[in-house]
């Protein structure tokens, strides 16, 4: 019965996993990265905890085949089950319920859901409860014999669990204060529980107290500072499980809870032999001691599946695949789902990758304001790469798109001193290497990637390629960008910063047919109204195949002349439309309709307008960003594939 | 339970067994070559162990055969001892340490051959002999240096420390790391005379402010070495020869970024040197190596501590950075009386066109070693770093034939001044390696070898850049703990500013 309760439940884990969280988001979610060298092996073990982070770091690798990534998964939550029910069954007093090992996983399931489960707390959670099974089952003898065993213990505990050690010494504290009743080494596990991970901070100067207690913790400073309580019911979702399973373990072990509260002087003898010498192994390990009933099934499978569906986050989910489609370049899909966001998920992030959307689509002169607005940092919780690192990757790549392969370099080699040889940017950095006619760096970059077990076939054949050809022809990507490389050098940094609009014009410069840096700018031009500069830069209109002048920069134009009818401007690349003055003159006189004696009632101008010109830069100038961010034009926009 | 445990013990030997058979099978010491057909030139191997001087006390040179074969057989001789050979369907050849070092110490100062065999299709070819040389002289036995990504302005918490290797095995250690400071930034490291006993270091923390660990024998101290004069304190440090006192250079440095080419570039705002007297715990200087005129940096003592040479360069502005070029000078310095002699100009940037950095004495005071590169004074970033020597008693200076079309910096002498160690990028042009040049009696620098690695191909995939190799003649033994001790100590000494100076200057910076 047991084994086909375990057998149904963890399908079904692998089925939710695979087809309701989604492997592929989590490994874009996680950038995890594992290289099969020594080096890489060896960096992991000076740390307390390293060895499970490598290990996890192994098993995230199989997220990349979706199917492989599930059973993963569900291999390490079935080997958590089996830990606990191993540790619990030699720990437990009374006959344990059916379901309790089980609650690890549906509790990683809620993890998983929620795009917050840390796979090394995962691995380091089995590995304290197997030892802790292992020191319960060890049936040691005298009381100084079992404390020795517990110190020699602890050393590689600590070091393979990190903070898990505190549950690996506190389950070991309550099997001996509660179940064998023997306060002296019940009271030096819980020291150490509570001690040894203080101490090593203070010994070794290369952890603090949070990291020495709290690894498996997703915990990041700079998302505690901008969104303190969500972050902490985060974190606590977290601890929830550590601590249940320490009270489980007290309740199962504890005669005190029992109801003889009398016997709890018995604790506090120091020894007593005369207390039966129980083991405490209650049954064995894959046969609990009570069996489920149809009854108990169902409510476990039930509050399970709730558990599991209730708490799953698919505002996160819809935010994370965003992400996974900007890194594949499904850009029509993108703007789609763009749509779909919930908008407290649309950041700054959010926002580039829709603006680059845009471009590829051929809509960014067309529909830039039919997006929201957003200069926010992700909100996103971050346990696997920093927010600020993931930005700087993702401006690298947009740089890099652009031709500004220098300011690709920076920003992709300071993500690379930060996170590490991630495989998605070490791609990017051997792109930037052949790009700047250095081959033989790109190499490293790509012999470095042909290490990660999921890119080594793929690294292998583009070596093979670049030794062939160094300029790298083939690749579509590199083939884009050669023409469009900045060639005007211009020295910023501490010096000062370069602008947003100085660093466009280089690229303009260097090639007039660069089209993204022109839309980029335009639409930088547009987003802060700086309309005389936008007209200025029409210059570069010809250069491109726009049937006419697009709408929102005719409209920006127009604009502009409204405001300063007395400047005359030349205007290349054609003329503004009769359409585009009729809408102008209409939003005047649409507006105007909100005069009061106070001025225009902008709040009511902004509600009744919005349904007739959301999307023009008429609008956006009159209401800012925050006309920028109120609607999405759903009905109105258009996308690349419908062109 | 008897029957199983033998059975588990049977399985576990078994194993080994057949692991070591395999083991055996896929790199022996046999000679598996059947009438080789001759090659007319060289097989290509990574690194370039070809026709260079190796240090008799150097690791095994660990090497890839870079031609696709069935089976290789790599036989390396000398005169005197054994031959060492390693076959095996592998073309990582890998030397196994004890057959080397007997080899290398036998030979000392003669030749070793590389002949390599590569079976295809079952006929061996055998391409043309590789000829090195054995020094008679040691490199010394540690090297230390910053190990590190290529760093903009972020680095990790854990990404960037001091590393020591024993050069005679493949050893490396940690001497002290950022995260043990709470992930500040460490640089900058000297010894005295190449003792690992005596070491000075700068670090520069965003919690532990910034400053020096001045280590001495067993003891450290974390030292101030600002003033009222010198806002910033030693950055660029040299020991006098007599241990008593510290050259140092006071800078203001600030970084730049280029949109084409190499992307970094340092400029040095304001730049002083000044002397850090130990057991006066005095810092002073002169107005003519803190000219406000001037930048002066990279100060370096000749070995009879009769000289202190620099490099400077008039102060100009930001925007004019290609035209700060540094001239090396040198003025007498008489540490008992404090007196200083006049400034004289060794080589002009006006002559040369070039910029002097980092000037580095051999021991015996023969040879400066510096580099010269287009502009500024952190070589480093500019691929036209090249090494050139000055020969003091002829003072005649010249490129070294040594170097590469990449930058080459960081360059330091061995104890007996018979071996240089140097920062190349010559591989890739991104990562800086640590290359060894052996200098013969007639002052020639020979063919550098890249430092060895236990893996031949460690190079082809690491990528952190070796900064500022320094020789050390043992290894450094304050351990880690120590040391970050000293840092995050809230106790700092400061350094006075020199009494006679007090009167006579106007502080130069806020």
């Amino acid at each position: 019965m047991t084994v086909t309760v375990w057998a149904i439940f963890f399908c079904a884990f692998w089925g939710y996993v695979l087809f309701k969280v989604d492997p592929a988001i989590l490994y874009n979610q996680q950038w995890p990265v594992f290289l099969l060298d020594k080096d890489f092996f060896v960096s992991f073990l000076d740390t307390p905890g390293g060895l499970s982070q490598y290990a996890a770091a192994f098993a995230s690798q199989f997220l990349y085949v979706p199917w492989a990534g599930g059973l993963a998964m569900t291999v390490l939550a079935v080997a958590i089950s089996l830990a606990m029910q191993w540790a619990f069954t030699a720990i437990a007093t009374k006959p344990m319920r059916p379901w309790i090992p089980l609650a690890p996983a549906v509790w990683m399931l809620v993890l998983l859901g929620r795009y917050h489960y840390v796979p090394a707390a995962g691995v380091a959670m089995f590995v304290s409860l197997a030892m802790v099974g292992a020191y319960a089952r060890a049936g040691l003898g005298g009381q100084h014999y079992r404390i020795l065993v517990f110190m020699v213990l602890s050393i590689p505990v600590y070091w393979l669990c990190g903070g898990y050690y505190v549950l690996f010494a506190g389950l070991c504290g309550i099997f001996e204060l509660f179940g064998k009743h023997r306060f002296a080494s019940g009271a030096v596990c819980l020291l150490c529980a509570i001690g040894l991970p203080g101490l090593y901070a203070i010994y070794s100067y290369e952890i603090g107290y949070p990291q020495a207690y709290l690894f498996w913790l997703p915990y990041h400073d700079l998302l505690f500072r901008a969104d303190l309580w969500p972050n902490i019911l985060r974190c606590s979702l977290h601890l929830l499980l550590p601590v249940w399973v320490l009270l489980t373990a007290c309740w199962l072990s504890s005669d005190m809870l029992h109801g003889q509260i009398g016997r709890v002087a018995k604790l506090f003898a120091f020894k007593r032999k005369s207390q039966p010498q129980s083991t405490g192994i209650a049954t064995d390990p894959l046969s609990p001691a009570r069996s489920w009933t149809p009854g108990g099934l169902l409510a476990f499978m039930l509050s399970g599946t709730l558990a599991a569906f209730l708490t799953f986050n698919d505002g996160v989910k819809a935010r994370l695949n965003f992400d996974l489609l900007a890194r594949q370049r499904q850009w029509d899909t993108l703007l789609e789902e763009a749509r779909q966001l919930p908008r407290e998920y649309y950041d700054a992030s959010v926002f580039r990758d829709v603006q680059k959307a845009l471009h590829y689509t051929g809509r960014l002169p067309y529909d830039f304001f039919r997006h929201p607005d957003s200069q926010g940092i992700s909100k996103l919780w971050a346990p696997y790469i920093s927010p600020i690192t993931l930005d700087l990757a993702q401006r690298a790549e947009t740089f890099l798109d652009m031709g500004h392969v220098n300011r690709a370099e920076h920003l992709a080699h300071e993500t690379l001193s930060i996170e590490g040889p991630r495989p998605q940017l070490l791609q990017t950095l051997a792109r930037i290497h052949i790009l700047k006619d250095n081959p033989a760096g790109a190499e490293v970059f790509l012999r470095l990637l042909a290490k990660s077990p999921m890119h080594r076939k793929q690294a292998l054949a583009y070596l093979e390629e670049l030794r062939n050809d160094p300029k790298m022809q083939a690749d579509e990507i590199i083939r884009a960008i050669r023409p469009m490389i900045n060639r005007q050098d211009i020295l910023h940094g501490d010096y000062g910063n370069i602008s947003y609009d100085e660093q466009m014009l280089q690229l303009l410069r260097s090639n007039g047919q660069n089209r993204m840096a022109f839309e980029y700018m335009m639409a930088y031009y547009m987003r802060y109204m700086k309309t005389r500069e936008l007209i200025e830069c029409m210059k570069y209109l010809p250069n491109y195949d726009y049937p006419e002048i697009p709408p929102l920069y005719a409209q920006a134009i127009a604009s502009h002349q409204a405001k300063y009818p007395k400047e005359s401007q030349s205007i290349s690349g054609g003329r503004i439309s009769e359409k585009t003055k009729q809408l102008a003159a209409a939003y005047q006189n649409d507006l105007a309709a909100y005069r009061t004696p106070r001025g225009i009632d902008m709040w009511a101008a902004r509600e009744g307008l919005a349904q007739k010109y959301t999307g023009t830069f008429f609008y956006y100038r009159s209401f800012g960003s925050i006309a920028f961010a109120t609607a999405i034009d759903q009905s109105g926009s258009v996308t690349g594939a419908d062109k | 339970m008897r029957s199983r445990r033998t059975h588990i013990l049977l399985l576990l030997l078994g194993s080994v067994i057949v692991a070591s058979t395999v083991g055996y099978l896929r790199r022996s010491s046999r000679w598996i070559v059947t009438d080789p057909v001759l090659v007319d030139r060289t097989a290509t191997i990574s690194p370039d162990y070809t026709d260079t001087v190796v240090p008799p006390n150097i690791a095994p040179l660990n090497f890839v055969i870079d031609h696709p074969a069935d089976r290789y057989c790599v036989k390396i001789s000398a005169p005197a001892g054994q031959p060492v050979i390693i076959s095996g369907r592998e073309p990582e050849i890998r030397i196994p340490p004890d057959q080397w070092q007997a080899m290398l110490q036998a030979n000392r100062g003669g030749e070793f051959y590389i002949d390599i065999f590569v079976e295809i299709e079952n006929r061996w070819l055998q391409y043309k002999r590789i000829t090195n040389r054995i020094a008679n002289q040691d490199i010394d036995g540690y090297m230390v240096y910053r190990l590190l990504r290529p760093v903009y302005s972020m680095y990790r918490m854990d990404g960037l420390g001091f590393y020591q290797r024993n050069l005679s095995t493949f050893e490396e250690s940690l001497i002290l790391r950022n995260d043990s400071i709470n992930g500040g930034c460490l640089n900058c490291h000297t010894f005295y005379k190449n003792s690992p006993d005596k070491m000075l270091f700068h670090f520069r923390s965003g919690q532990y402010g910034s400053g020096s660990v001045l280590c001495s024998d067993e003891t450290t101290l974390k030292l101030d070495t600002s003033t009222k004069f010198n806002a910033s304190s030693a950055i660029y440090t040299d020991w006098h020869p007599d241990g008593e006192a510290i050259a140092f250079s006071s800078n203001k440095i600030r970084q730049f970024l280029h949109t084409v080419g190499e992307n970094r570039e340092l400029f040095d705002f304001h730049s002083d040197i000044l002397i850090y007297t130990l057991k006066s715990n005095t810092v002073t200087t002169s107005p003519k190596i803190s000219d406000p005129d001037r930048l002066e940096t990279y100060p370096v003592w000749s070995p009879d501590g009769k000289w202190l040479y620099f490099c400077s360069a008039p102060q100009l502005p930001v925007e004019r950075y290609k035209d700060v070029k540094y001239d090396l000078m040198r003025i007498a310095y008489d540490l008992e009386t404090d007196t200083w002699g006049e400034l004289e100009t060794v080589i002009s940037a006006a002559e040369t066109n070039l910029s002097v950095t980092q000037p580095r004495f051999s021991p015996d005071g023969r040879f400066l070693v510096f580099c010269m590169c287009e502009r500024g004074n952190f070589s480093i970033y500019q691929p036209s770093s090249d090494l050139y020597v000055l020969d003091i008693q002829t003072g005649v200076h010249r490129r070294l034939d040594i170097n590469s079309d990449q930058t080459e910096s960081w360059h330091g002498f061995s104890s007996n001044g018979r071996w240089m160690v140097f920062s190349s990028k010559r591989r890739d042009g991104l990562f800086a390696r640590p290359y060894f040049t052996y200098l013969d009696s007639e002052g020639r620098f020979h063919k550098p070898l890249v430092m060895p690695q236990k893996n031949p191909r460690y190079y082809d995939t690491c990528i952190n850049t070796y900064n500022l190799p320094s020789f050390v003649t043992g290894p450094v033994r304050l351990n880690s703990r120590q040391l970050a001790a000293t840092v995050i100590s809230d106790q700092a000494t400061k350094a006075k500013l020199d009494s006679k100076l007090k009167s006579a200057i106007i502080p130069k910076l806020p």
